[in-house]
């Protein structure tokens, strides 16, 4: 009951949210959590973006682990190379690829399907190259090392639960912007979008101006996101941005529920902590983590916050029954 | 009076086949004005390439007077030219109200940045488009179904909806592609009524149809296409008794 009256009142929602945000970091026992927690609240911020760009608005994107790359990469050269500040980093390489994915979205979003996905796929795999191969600024293979730790406006985050909280904020902010923009104008032109395109044409829609708008805000969501895993980690190798992290970002939508901001989180919850918690499983770690996802997909394939959402109507609509069944007035 | 809407040689081949021959075409403004035809006549094509869907072969259509041959479907219904289509396409995943609402996003204006900030103008446009979302739904029949799911819609209340949507972007010209088909006999009766209520708007309205009764109770004027042209124009009553028509319907004696 709770949960479906949340997901009509986004904003009741957002309250609830911030308060577990807060609170969350005092139930867990273990520092090491908190350490799970940031990745989480960092993954959080790339998929809420990609559930805009996939759920809402139906175009896929298998390259997204790309824009998170340059996020990191840019600010990682610029404060390893140049001992720039990390708010530094942050404004260029939003502006930088705000523009990247600009041009890019301009042609590419032109496709549909299976092309868009092998665009997008291509783009992924052309710059996870360029990580690897300009090792005079990137440090090739085997890394970048000595990107400044956080501080922002003369305040360090040294500490993990420093971290958490600022991680946090960057999540809320990008959420509520995120519920803002679902529940406007913008929104519905989006989700009209993916239910056809030829309608929302008709009614005056510009369908290439909001599918690269949607293209370029989840990328500068992913931006930040790989921002402050830069910050945080202090050390990046391309093998945190390749071709498997933009499946594991797809799966976080699908898993979630597409086409719902709650979902995008629970998606990335879920995949991101999922693999620690099967750690007692040793060897079949990878095995038991492929069973939970297709046991997801056969009993709620609509996702998971969907699922739960089904489930309670459904007891809802069981108990109506039997208190109707119990009282014979009619 | 000049038409509000004209083609001057439109043409549309698909591979040998000449859906629109050179046909030329004018609606008059403030006109109920029907386009009928047998099966394949080009009557939907007629449609998709006045508003762009899909590009002529040959030939250019002018909207009041402009060139409206090459632009983008979004922009010809900017210039006021809205149309629906023979198989539904409602978002079918958003709510009735929704649906609606996406119709008036040419009268409207927030954008992204303006609705992730939800400025206090957007705030104040959104309840604006809300509301008047909310009288078209009135208008149309529909208000009790607001919250609905639209694809969970009986089908003749999907087909009003979509009305009421391409009536929510206030065009001066609007087509209606086959408003009738899959309709009962009361719910074509309703359709009339309707048709008749969007020409009080000031609205023009042509429409493509199969439904006799219903084209000749609502025209003033029918075209008669046959094989991508036009074999006969002219009022309901002259049209019934046209030796073309019945010919192309008939089939020759």
């Amino acid at each position: 009951m709770m949960t479906l009256s949340l997901m009509k009142k986004p904003l009741a929602g957002f309250v609830l949210f911030s308060i577990l945000l807060l609170l969350l970091p005092f139930t867990v026992t273990n520092d090491y959590y908190i350490n799970v927690l940031i990745i989480i609240g960092i993954n959080s911020i790339i998929v809420i973006g990609l559930d805009l760009l996939v759920g809402y608005t139906g175009q896929i994107s298998l390259g997204h682990a790309a824009f998170y790359g340059l996020g990191a990469y840019i600010t990682g050269i610029l404060s390893a190379r140049w001992a720039w500040p990390p708010i530094g980093g942050l404004l260029i390489s939003l502006v930088m690829v705000g523009i990247l994915a600009f041009l890019i979205g301009i042609p590419t979003l032109k496709l549909h399907g299976h092309y868009l996905a092998m665009a997008t796929l291509g783009l992924g795999i052309i710059v996870f190259i360029f990580f690897q191969e300009l090792d005079f600024l990137t440090g090739g293979p085997s890394g970048l090392v000595g990107i400044a730790p956080m501080s922002l406006f003369g305040i360090p985050f040294d500490s993990d639960l420093s971290y958490y909280y600022l991680v946090s904020a960057f999540l809320l902010a990008t959420l509520l912007l995120s519920i803002n923009v679902v529940r406007s104008r913008v929104g519905r032109a989006l989700r009209a979008i993916h239910g056809s395109e030829v309608a929302a044409s008709v009614l005056g829609v510009n369908i290439s101006r909001f599918k690269v708008g949607i293209f370029v805000l989840s990328a500068l969501y992913a931006v930040t996101a790989g921002w402050l895993y830069a910050h945080y980690i202090t050390f990046i190798s391309p093998s945190s941005f390749g071709f498997m992290f933009s499946i594991k970002l797809i799966t976080m939508v699908v898993i979630g529920s597409l086409g719902s901001l709650w979902g995008a989180i629970f998606g990335a919850a879920l995949l991101t902590s999922l693999p620690e918690f099967l750690v007692v499983f040793e060897n079949y770690e990878t095995s038991v983590f492929g069973l939970i996802l297709i046991l997801v997909m056969i009993f709620m394939p609509r996702g998971l916050m969907r699922g739960l959402e089904d489930l309670i109507k459904r007891m809802i609509d069981l108990g109506r029954q039997n208190l109707k069944e119990r009282s014979p007035t009619s | 009076m000049n038409p509000v809407l004209k083609t001057e040689g439109l043409s549309k081949h698909f591979g040998g086949v000449k859906a629109l021959d050179q046909l030329d075409l004018e609606i008059s403004k403030g006109a109920i004005q029907s386009i009928i035809g047998p099966n394949g006549a080009g009557k939907t094509t007629l449609f998709n390439v006045i508003s762009n869907v899909i590009p002529p072969t040959g030939g250019e259509v002018l909207f009041n007077g402009v060139k409206i041959t090459r632009k983008q479907t979004h922009t010809i219904a900017a210039m006021g030219l809205t149309r629906t289509f023979q198989n539904l396409r409602l978002f079918s995943e958003m709510t009735v109200l929704e649906n609606v609402m996406v119709g008036m996003h040419l009268r409207s204006k927030g954008g992204f940045f303006s609705s992730a900030l939800k400025l206090p103008w957007v705030f104040r446009e959104e309840r604006r488009i809300r509301e008047e979302s909310r009288e078209w739904l009135r208008f149309v029949g529909l208000h009790d179904h607001t919250d609905r799911i639209a694809g969970s819609l009986p089908f003749g209340n999907q087909r009003i909806l979509e009305l009421a949507r391409a009536l929510a972007s206030k065009p001066q010209l609007l087509m209606l592609d086959e408003p009738a088909a899959g309709l009962n006999m009361r719910e074509t009766q309703d359709m009339v009524q309707l048709i008749s209520r969007i020409r009080d708007l000031d609205i023009t309205v042509v429409l493509v149809e199969h439904d006799m009764d219903l084209v000749m109770e609502v025209s003033e004027r029918v075209t008669v296409l046959d094989q991508g042209r036009k074999i006969a124009e002219g009022d309901p009553e002259a049209i019934r008794k046209d030796e073309a028509v019945l010919k192309a319907y008939l089939g020759e004696e």
